[in-house]
């Protein structure tokens, strides 16, 4: 504020010859400027292919299906730096500290042209002690004495200490837009994506009536406003999804009806915000809707009705997040997630730790 | 059920359209004039300036543009663009497109150059709105100064 202070005095008196300076390399800039920068080529076109071209923070954060984004929604940018004659790609590795259980995944993608990423995460939910406790839950449910052992369960229904697995395999393909170079429009950048799911246990989701493996289609449309709110980068993302994963895939995917098995896809909304405090450092949150099944059995079959009823209790993801960036290829987000009830358990919420690297 | 559910979630979207109404309303609030005052006119633009050609001319990974460079040429002509964009008393009547066409101007290429843009404005303590504000305007440049 002084400094300007001083300028508007340094322009009050110069402000004559100033404004003469500004015409004149106007009107003498023209055949000059076009001979100021030699037509070069690049130095080293390998070096340069794989030089992360990309400007800071833009698809450097991994959502937990392994797709960039936030930590639950998958945003239109592509993953890592690449810029349209790049390759690259980035590394992640997540953990969420639920109430009951914890999440824990890892993976990565590889990004051509900042067009197409195709990724991978490896998903391993833990119940820890939980396990047990709805090992209770499921006997009670069947009408079990108590003091019954797990082991009377069926074998399949048997949870004890178990991870509940799953792979996912990811493409997202930009179709239009840049949300960085846009500035002059209101259109956004625009993805489609394909997730392919599977859960390595397989007689598990049998037993509660859903598939081990399932489908997920999406179309998210990401704006960045470089001078948003206040002056600060401003992000706005709406994706919608069309799956039948249950709990994001991890307890299977469709349900039952009263006729065998409901599989049908739902079409379910996921909004993302984000706000750069500073350049290198977003605070944000995202909000997803989930689809909802009956798993098990119908509600009114005697023993596994009610059991079922309890397990599908599904409610929507959200987060608040904060993502920093210490370096370019380097992003570390914390946040707090709140994933509601899973497999009958309430209030599963807490930390959520991510980090991100690029190359 | 699924009435309340379809009801919430339309009341989520009319809160998202609500939400990017309120984003809309600040960024045409701050007149362009104040921009290149918060630059410190056109001293404060000349001294970002020539902090960005001193980082870009030791860039590795750009400086080859710039070896025939007139950079006395380029400095003065950089510095009426940003004056101008930032609502400042200058004149600046370049097409970017011609100045910079069969250069061979790579994405990577462009970004850095911003990258260095941006170092230059944080040295030079330029307030982050007029920063951004700045590389706002110049973003869609791409278009036209990237070859493809």
């Amino acid at each position: 504020m002084k400094k300007s202070g001083v300028h508007k005095k340094f322009n009050a008196r110069h402000r004559l010859r100033l404004m003469a300076g500004c015409t004149l390399a106007g009107a003498f800039a023209t055949p000059a400027l076009a001979q100021t920068i030699a037509p070069e080529p690049p130095p080293n076109l390998a070096a340069h292919m794989f030089n992360m071209g990309g400007l800071i923070t833009t698809g450097a954060v991994t959502d937990v299906g392994g797709a960039s984004g936030g930590g639950i929604v998958p945003w239109a940018l592509i993953g890592g730096y690449t810029t349209r004659d790049q390759v690259g790609g980035t590394a992640f590795y997540t953990h969420v500290f639920l109430r009951n259980y914890q999440l824990a995944t890892y993976g990565g993608l590889f990004a051509i042209s900042n067009r197409i990423e195709i990724s991978f995460a490896h998903q391993d939910f833990q119940l820890g002690s939980t396990g047990n406790v709805l090992d209770g839950k499921i006997l009670g449910a069947l009408g079990a004495r108590a003091g019954t052992p797990d082991s009377a369960l069926p074998h399949a229904l048997q949870l004890g200490n178990a991870d509940i697995k799953q792979d996912i395999i990811g493409v997202k393909v930009r179709l239009y837009g840049n949300a960085v170079y846009d500035q002059n429009t209101l259109l956004p950048e625009v993805s489609v994506g394909y997730a392919y799911h599977h859960i390595e246990n397989v007689s598990f989701v049998r037993a509660i009536g859903t598939r081990p493996s399932g489908n997920e289609y999406y179309v998210s449309a990401t704006k960045v406003w470089l001078d948003g709110l206040f002056g600060h980068y401003t992000m706005v993302t709406a994706t919608l999804d069309v799956t039948n994963a249950v709990q994001n895939g991890l307890l299977g995917f469709g349900g039952v009806g009263p006729n065998g098995p409901k599989d049908g896809y739902h079409v379910e909304p996921e909004f993302a915000v984000g706000y750069w405090l500073t350049n290198n450092l977003v605070l944000g949150g995202e909000y997803r809707f989930m689809p909802h099944y009956q798993l098990v059995a119908p509600g009114n079959v005697p023993g596994y009705g009610p059991l079922g009823n309890a397990l599908s209790k599904t409610s929507n993801w959200k987060d608040v997040y904060l993502a920093y960036f210490p370096v370019k290829n380097l992003s570390l987000t914390l946040a707090y997630a709140d994933l509601g009830t899973v497999a009958s358990e309430k209030n599963q919420n807490g930390v959520y730790l991510s980090a991100t690297a690029s190359f | 059920m699924s009435f309340l559910r379809r009801a919430f979630s339309r009341r989520i979207l009319s809160i998202g359209l609500g939400f990017s109404t309120m984003l809309m309303a600040p960024m045409a609030a701050h007149a362009d004039a104040n921009y290149y005052n918060e630059f410190g006119q056109r001293p404060g633009l000349n001294a970002v300036v020539g902090d960005m050609l001193k980082n870009v001319l030791a860039d590795d990974r750009i400086k080859a543009y710039f070896t025939n460079a007139n950079i006395p040429v380029l400095h003065a002509s950089l510095v009426n663009q940003f004056c101008m964009l930032e609502g400042g008393p200058c004149q600046f009547n370049e097409n970017m497109q011609k100045i910079h066409q069969s250069l061979g101007i790579t994405q990577a290429a462009f970004n850095a150059l911003a990258e260095d843009l941006q170092k230059a404005m944080r040295e030079n303590n330029i307030p982050l709105s007029a920063q951004n504000n700045l590389l706002s305007k110049l973003a869609p440049m791409e278009q036209v100064i990237v070859t493809k």
